[in-house]
């Protein structure tokens, strides 16, 4: 981390432990829109981390966005930080001006693909959009074709709402007819658009996630130093902390799998980051919940915020499955005998 | 409160890049096709194929030059030893010398001890045996009796050590044993001695591993006279000294790479028109090996900063094990059939030593113990 980046952790791990305490993330999940914590991001700066200056953003690498996203998973923040990253990406690489406020991105769902068709003045919005994560508390929402893009107002569109099991709002379309017509809608061509949603979406769901698993490792941590069963702390069974080092070791292997996509953007690091890191949810979520007992099956013990969160994230953007076939596609065309010279590519 | 541990990303520099495609040119000249290959480091020795690297300058790389040294960094060694391992060379018979009783000898040995090893180590010639465990204590290594009594220029030894890897074809080994008796701190009293294994009073008896091979040995000491220059260190410091190894024995390649060329034969096996089965297991144990592989050349960088990583080794140790026992298990389920026989062959070879991965170096559950105190847990 340099200086700069130092900088903007210790400035957003301020906003998070002052505004995103969980009774905050409890209203977030109510469907509520946590304008205090937004707004103090956006004051800062922070929103729009590692968008160029020129564009409208606070400048710096995407580093500094991921590492944003990394502090607000970790207080599990229920605020569209991330998709507001993606969407203010594809746009300033689409040459379209930010609007002001939260942004939120849709692409086709898996396997699906959406289009823009020109109907007299008017463009259809066809296909099958996948949730629109907190698309309700988005004035502007960024809708990714193949090749194309394009800001709407969500207000013209069919969607309803409802929540996923993180407690994020989600807007959805009934499949299989237009999302919505509207009006000189402004389409701009952007190369290989839908393929670089996936790309971000998953760049930032590793960052997220590991975010979540760093706090889950510490609480975890804490709760079995704390907790005191037949006389002791149950730190001190031997069975306790064999489980808990298993969780540092998935937690550090994601540490270092995540760090390898905040400089990186090559789609070898993306899936095999993805790929890692989704993997690891199983374990994480099975060992920190263990360890904390009852408690942390309640929903009023901060645990679940993290684990939730987790459940979604490794689904989003292509779960493990597609990434790893993606990875190993490369190795199968190269084949065999130069398996090795792709992994110590990776450096 | 517990910081977590951290693995920051290093980038290999280009002159460790430029040393690779030397080693791999070596290797394919050295190796030619009918060569089992195997990268569980402990599963071929050849003494001419040690000293043809150790002309190169590929062993005792980091040490200095006065010492028969490269004076190269860590991170070009963890390349050397990379791409031997994953090419299946055989490189027991210099390994430990190289990996862990060269460095100790360089960091607490006299300047004689040096002298007289490091330069025949770095040549290739000459070999060294760990000698820790013995017929009582394994994981409870503070409990050995093997020991030693002082006498005019040196110590008496008597005892022994057991599942001492390649001690039947090495020439030292460095022993630790107990030179004081036992007080209250267990860790006191304890010293390291080199053990000239050709030695009319070492016995060397042999003992058959599950797969058929004689790799490790029970090595008896009866009155052997070790004289005060083969002492490593402070006589007492042998606990100090045994621990600043593990860094080094815990984080390398070879506690990940074990069972890599299964996987390799694995994608020749399935060819260009893999199941999507297949295709998520390859991606799945690349992935993980990738970023372990990552986590160990973060921790080779620790070391080359004169660091002592014990707890991120342990932690690297112990995935990798995991790892490695996981490679072979689930790729035989996954495999064509009829295999082929090179496939069958090395499949079988890997799971015949997977029991070993997470036994040698320490288990797989002292190394959680290790990394659940280094979350301080205890
Ligand atoms: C292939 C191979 C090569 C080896 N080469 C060498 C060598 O060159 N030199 C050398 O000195 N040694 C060598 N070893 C020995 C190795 O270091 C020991 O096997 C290891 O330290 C474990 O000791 P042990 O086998 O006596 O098992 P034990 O210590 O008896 O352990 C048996 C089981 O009990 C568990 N256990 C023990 N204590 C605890 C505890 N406190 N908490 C929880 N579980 C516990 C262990 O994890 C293990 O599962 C080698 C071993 C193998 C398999």
């Amino acid at each position: 981390m340099n200086e700069q980046q130092q900088l903007i952790v210790e400035t957003s791990h301020r906003i998070f432990s002052d505004l995103c305490t969980k009774e905050v993330v409890d209203r977030g999940e109510a469907g509520e829109w946590v304008q205090t914590l937004w707004h103090a991001l956006e004051t800062s700066g922070l929103t729009l981390a590692g968008i160029a200056e020129d564009a409208g953003g606070s400048g710096g690498d995407v580093a500094d966005a991921l590492l944003v996203i990394r502090q607000a998973a970790e207080f599990a923040a229920p605020i569209p930080l991330a998709e507001n990253f993606i969407a203010a990406t594809l746009l300033v690489e689409a040459g379209i001006e930010l609007p002001a406020g939260p942004l939120t991105v849709a692409g086709a769902l898996e396997g699906g693909k959406i289009e823009f068709s020109q109907q007299g003045s008017a463009t259809d919005i066809v296909g099958d959009l996948a949730p629109v994560s907190f698309g309700l508390h988005c004035n502007h929402w960024v809708i990714v074709a193949e090749n194309e893009i394009a800001v709407v107002s969500p207000k013209a569109l069919n969607a309803a709402p409802m929540l996923n099991i993180a407690g994020e709002s989600e807007s959805i379309f009934p499949s299989g007819t237009s999302i919505g017509s509207i009006e000189a809608l402004n389409v701009v061509k952007l190369n290989g658009a839908s393929e670089r949603l996936r790309q971000l979406g998953a760049i930032t769901r590793v960052n997220l996630m590991c975010g979540a698993m760093t706090s889950i490792l510490d609480m975890s941590v804490a709760y079995a130093l704390e907790r005191k069963q037949f006389g002791r702390a149950i730190s001190q069974f031997q069975a306790v902390q064999q489980q808990l080092a298993i969780l540092a070791g998935e937690v550090a292997s994601c540490q270092r799998a995540a760090d390898s996509i905040l400089n990186s953007d090559a789609v070898m690091d993306i899936a095999i980051a993805k790929a890692r890191v989704g993997e690891a949810v199983q374990k994480v979520a099975d060992i920190s919940h263990q360890v904390h007992g009852a408690m942390g099956y309640t929903r009023e013990h901060p645990l679940n915020l993290r684990t939730r969160r987790l459940w979604v994230w490794r689904d989003q953007y292509g779960k493990e499955t597609y990434w790893q076939q993606q990875l190993a596609r490369t190795i199968v065309a190269r084949g065999a005998d130069a398996l090795w010279d792709v992994i110590t590519r990776a450096n | 409160m517990f910081q977590g541990l951290k693995f920051e990303p290093l980038t290999l520099p280009a002159s460790a890049e430029a040393l690779r495609l030397d080693v791999r040119a070596f290797v394919e000249s050295e190796l030619g096709n009918d060569y089992l290959r195997n990268s569980d480091f402990n599963a071929g020795e050849s003494a001419e194929f040690s000293q043809k690297l150790g002309a190169k300058g590929w062993i005792g790389m980091t040490w200095p030059k006065q010492y028969g040294g490269a004076e190269r960094s860590f991170l070009e060694r963890y390349v050397v030893t990379e791409e031997l391992l994953a090419a299946g060379a055989p490189v027991g018979a210099h390994w430990i010398a190289d990996r862990q009783s060269g460095p100790l000898l360089l960091k607490f040995g006299t300047e004689d001890q040096r002298a007289a090893y490091l330069p025949r180590v770095a040549k290739g010639e000459c070999y060294f045996s760990i000698g820790m465990s013995e017929p009582d204590s394994g994981s409870d290594l503070a409990s050995i009796r093997t020991s030693a009594v002082k006498v005019d220029g040196g110590w008496i030894l008597n005892g022994s050590k057991i599942w001492s890897s390649g001690a039947h074809m090495n020439h030292f080994m460095v022993a630790l044993v107990r030179t004081e008796p036992v007080t209250d701190n267990r860790h006191a009293g304890l010293s390291q001695f080199i053990v000239d294994l050709s030695d009319e009073n070492v016995t060397i008896t042999g003992i058959e591993n599950l797969a058929g091979d004689r790799d490790f040995n029970q090595v008896f000491f009866d009155d052997v006279f070790i004289s005060d220059d083969a002492v490593v260190g402070e006589p007492g410091n042998g606990w100090e000294q045994v621990i600043s190894e593990l860094g080094y024995e815990r984080s390398g390649p070879e506690r990940f790479l074990s069972a890599y060329r299964v996987l390799v034969e694995f994608v020749r096996e399935v060819g260009s028109a893999p199941n999507d089965a297949q295709l998520t297991l390859i991606g799945r144990l690349t992935s993980n090996l990738i970023t372990l592989r990552r986590m160990s050349i973060s921790v080779a960088g620790m070391l080359e900063q004169g660091k002592s990583p014990i707890v991120e080794a342990a932690l690297i140790k112990d995935l990798g094990n995991e790892y490695e026992r996981q490679v072979p298990e689930l790729l035989r389920l996954l495999a064509p059939e009829p295999y082929s026989r090179r496939f069958a062959e090395t499949l079988s070879q890997c799971i015949l030593h997977a029991p070993s991965f997470t036994l040698r170096g320490g288990t797989r559950e002292i190394l959680r113990g290790v990394i659940a105190r280094g979350l301080g847990l205890r």
